[in-house]
């Protein structure tokens, strides 16, 4: 049974504090049959116990089960799929911006929706990786290498759960509170998770993609992840006053990532800031897409679960070679 | 009504509560500030106009703060319920004594209302026999010129003070209670020996509205027409008018004034009149010599003589003045039966009911200013500021100007006067006629010179409508203090209201 999209919409996803629940309401908000079921066979992962049949392995028999309970049963794993899937959520000052009439916030909702991309992707079998940028001097503050197993869910989950305005910086052994990255350090993030990643890795980036004093070094990472076969993904999210659709009021804008920079004028009214803006993401976007990355669009007020039913569908950002 | 005692501290509060109007007019300009991420992308517009954002509360505020500024303004203000509007009364004290007799006729022209009065309470004051006065109330009505007549005093009637004048005027006054304002009237012709405690009792009483003193131009023999004086007055024209006024006020007809300075009076004039005044204005550096020349007085000139100053002396002084060589020539014999009978011209009068006596060389010994001397009328900051200067028949008052001083104007005119009365006061009071003056104030128990003996008048309604008037303006003061605390409490719970929710509004934008 496929859930309305409403009946999940951001704020109530953000009102539950476990991340884990919140992605797996999501998930299971797709419906039966859309995601994989997981791959069970060699792996790292205990699944479950399965009475032994003829032709099993030897190796798998769980002796210590057998001499409590004198049945033969096998241990049985979670495949990995092979595929290494590392998300990029975005952490700097333009994302910790919600707009006048939203309650969510973009990298809250970056957080959300990577929970259950991840989550999905996790079921199909990927492992999973984490790099968040917003390092104290440009540098990533949150770095999870993709691995497999449960532990490593947790600890996506839980860095996921910690990232936001005065949250502490994971990496940091003074462990600061993260307020907002500096400029160019998405680029520098990206660069970053392409060091963790295999060859036929996936990377996801959620970010406004607002760092603009290195939009090339933001393009040159995907670009080189594609030439050498990876997959990538990036998911742009904007507010609706962000994207002109708000903010009729005529006020003194500041960028929160350069707060010298001031303008006054009215979002909502302003129909070359609209052309602008579409100009900016057609040039971010063109040769992400150019490259086979997949762009996808969010705006922070909409329900996350028609973007993951179309990431499902679209084969989890998977493209053919 | 509500009358205020410092309307000046009104204007301030209004000046005041402009204050707030301005800051938030000033406040409203700045811009308001939020957060967009993508700001870059905006058209500047700096020429639209900022909207003013007017939440209730800040109108709220506005008001208080302009509520606190008009409040402590008009507390300060000294307001005082006066009342409900009820017209206004005109109360004429007459004094029936023997000064007015002579004019009676135009005392009665002098009694009447000048302009519409709601009411009018008219009293005359006779001599009474052991020097207590009579107070006989008339009607509301101006009487007829017969019943007028009828009322003038006697040839045998004695003086009448002006304390008793101004207790009359408190006697008549108190019944013309709950008006708006009170106009009241004295008609008399003053002498000096009658000014001192009327002065004091005039600057020491809270008297709720305006007190008119009229003094009718008198000739100061029975049966010679006002005119028989002769003015002489050089000086400019502002201080003609004012030394014209001043010497009206001391009972001095001016019938002729020349114009101009250096003008003199024709010679018929002075050969008809009955004395000739000379005044002669001047500025600083001409009087200087003046100040020098004068002879030294006070208490130490008095004791010189070692006579025993006091009304007593002013019939000796009088005649040893006619003994003196140019008085024969410039003075007419009218002159002489006018100081005789107590009502010599003023400006020697002043002079002479002092009891000073001034040293001089060649003067006659005693009682007598010799021609020349100067005796200080005016002080201001312990020096001499005008002088009268006495001639064998002539009074010089000198009013110095000092170069840069602005001109003398109503309100200079007003201290002048006053000043010119309390130094006659003084030189009294040093001759001694202080005593003959207390001890008729304290038969009256007017009590005048003393504020607390004042209220403290058993028939002082005056002094009892003060009191009541005082209260009732503390109690609107108290009342407006405590409003402006109370609009004071509330501006700040209001503001500290207003930062909460700013503070709040700040945390949401920036989310």
């Amino acid at each position: 049974m496929t859930v309305p999209d409403e009946i999940l919409p951001p704020e109530l996803l953000d009102g539950l504090d476990d991340l884990e629940w919140a992605a797996r309401m999501v998930a299971r908000g797709l419906g039966p049959g859309i995601h994989t079921s997981p791959f069970v066979g060699q792996g790292e992962e205990f699944e479950r116990h399965r009475p032994y049949q003829q032709g099993d392995d030897l190796r798998h028999l769980d002796w210590r089960l057998l001499a409590r309970t004198d049945r033969l049963h096998v241990r049985r794993f979670r495949e990995a799929s092979n595929v290494h899937t590392v998300f990029v959520v975005d952490a700097s000052a333009s994302m910790d911006f919600a707009g006048t009439g939203g309650d969510v916030t973009k990298l809250r909702y970056a957080v959300l929706l990577a929970a259950a991309l991840g989550y999905v992707a996790r079921s199909g079998g990927d492992v999973l990786g984490l790099v968040i940028p917003g390092g104290t001097r440009g540098t990533p503050a949150t770095i999870l290498p993709p691995r497999p197993g449960r532990e490593r869910w947790k600890a996506f989950l839980h860095a996921l759960q910690a990232t936001g305005p005065g949250r502490l910086d994971t990496t940091s052994p003074e462990s600061g509170p993260v307020q907002g990255g500096l400029p160019g350090s998405l680029a520098v993030a990206l660069e970053e998770s392409a060091g963790l990643l295999p060859r036929g890795g996936r990377l996801v980036v959620l970010s406004d993609f607002l760092d603009g004093q290195d939009v090339d070094g933001v393009l040159r990472t995907p670009g080189e992840l594609r030439a050498r076969g990876d997959d990538g993904v990036a998911i742009r999210i904007l507010t609706p006053e962000g994207l002109g659709e708000a903010g009729g009021e005529h006020a003194l804008w500041t960028d929160p990532e350069h707060p010298e920079r001031s303008l006054p004028g009215t979002p909502g009214r302003d129909p070359g800031y609209r052309a602008r803006l579409d100009a900016y993401y057609d040039a971010v976007s063109g040769p992400l897409e150019a490259l086979g990355v997949s762009w996808y669009e969010a705006r922070s007020t909409d329900p996350p679960l028609p973007l993951v039913r179309r990431w499902i569908r679209e084969g989890s950002g998977r493209r053919r070679r | 009504m509500i009358e205020l005692a410092r309307p000046a501290y009104l204007w301030a509060g209004a000046v005041l509560a402009s204050v707030p109007v301005l800051l938030h007019l000033l406040r409203a300009r700045e811009r308001v500030r939020k957060p967009l991420p993508t700001a870059r992308f905006l058209t500047p517009d700096p020429r639209r106009r900022v909207r003013i954002h007017r939440r209730p509360d800040q109108i709220l505020l506005l008001l208080l703060r302009m509520s606190i500024a008009a409040a402590i303004g008009a507390a300060f203000a000294g307001p005082r319920w006066i009342g409900p509007a009820n017209g206004t009364a005109t109360v004429v004290v007459v004094d029936a004594g023997a000064a007015t007799r002579p004019v009676w006729e135009a005392v009665r022209d002098l009694a009447g209302p000048d302009g519409p009065a709601d009411r009018l309470e008219l009293a005359l004051v006779r001599p009474g026999d052991a020097g207590a006065p009579t107070l006989v109330r008339l009607d509301s009505e101006l009487p007829g010129r017969e019943s007028w007549t009828e009322l003038a005093p006697d040839e045998q009637a004695g003086e009448v003070r002006l304390g008793h004048l101004l207790r009359a005027l408190r006697d008549v006054a108190g019944r013309s209670t709950g008006v708006d304002s009170l106009s009241a009237r004295i008609v008399t012709v003053p002498g000096w020996a009658a000014w001192g405690p009327g002065v004091r009792e005039l600057r020491d009483s809270l008297w709720p509205g305006r007190i008119e003193l009229v003094v009718p131009a008198v000739p100061r023999s029975p049966g010679t027409e006002p005119r028989a004086q002769t003015v002489v007055v050089q000086a400019d024209a502002p201080l003609r008018a004012l030394v014209a006024t001043a010497l009206a006020v001391l009972g001095v007809a001016a019938d002729t004034l020349a114009t101009g300075a250096g003008a003199e009076a024709d010679g018929d004039d002075e050969a008809d009149a009955d004395r000739v005044v000379r005044l002669r204005v001047g500025r600083e550096e001409s009087l200087g010599p003046l100040w020098q020349a004068a002879p030294p007085t006070g208490p130490e000139a008095d004791s010189q003589d070692g006579s025993a100053p006091g009304p007593d002396r002013e019939a000796e002084a009088g005649s040893e003045r006619e003994a003196g060589p140019e008085a024969d020539e410039r003075r007419p014999p009218d002159s002489t039966a006018a100081a005789a009978s107590g009502r010599s011209a003023v400006a020697d009068a002043f002079l002479l009911l002092d009891g000073r006596v001034l040293p001089g060389a060649g003067s006659p010994p005693r009682g007598i200013p010799s021609p020349g001397s100067t005796v200080p009328l005016l002080r201001t900051g312990g020096r001499p500021a005008a002088a009268a200067r006495v001639g064998a028949l002539d009074c010089d008052i000198a009013l110095p100007l000092t170069p840069g001083a602005p001109i003398l104007g109503s309100g200079d005119l007003a201290v002048l006067l006053d000043a010119v009365l309390r130094e006659a006061c003084g030189v009294a009071e040093a001759a001694g006629a202080e005593e003959a003056w207390r001890a008729l104030l304290e038969r009256d128990g007017t009590g005048a010179g003393d504020r607390s003996r004042a209220g403290s008048d058993p028939n002082g309604r005056v002094a009892a409508a003060d009191v009541r008037g005082a209260r009732a303006g503390l109690s609107l003061t108290r009342l407006l203090l405590a409003l402006a605390l109370a609009m004071g409490v509330a501006e700040i719970w209001t503001t500290r209201r207003m930062h909460d929710r700013r503070s709040r509004s700040a945390v949401e934008d920036r989310r």
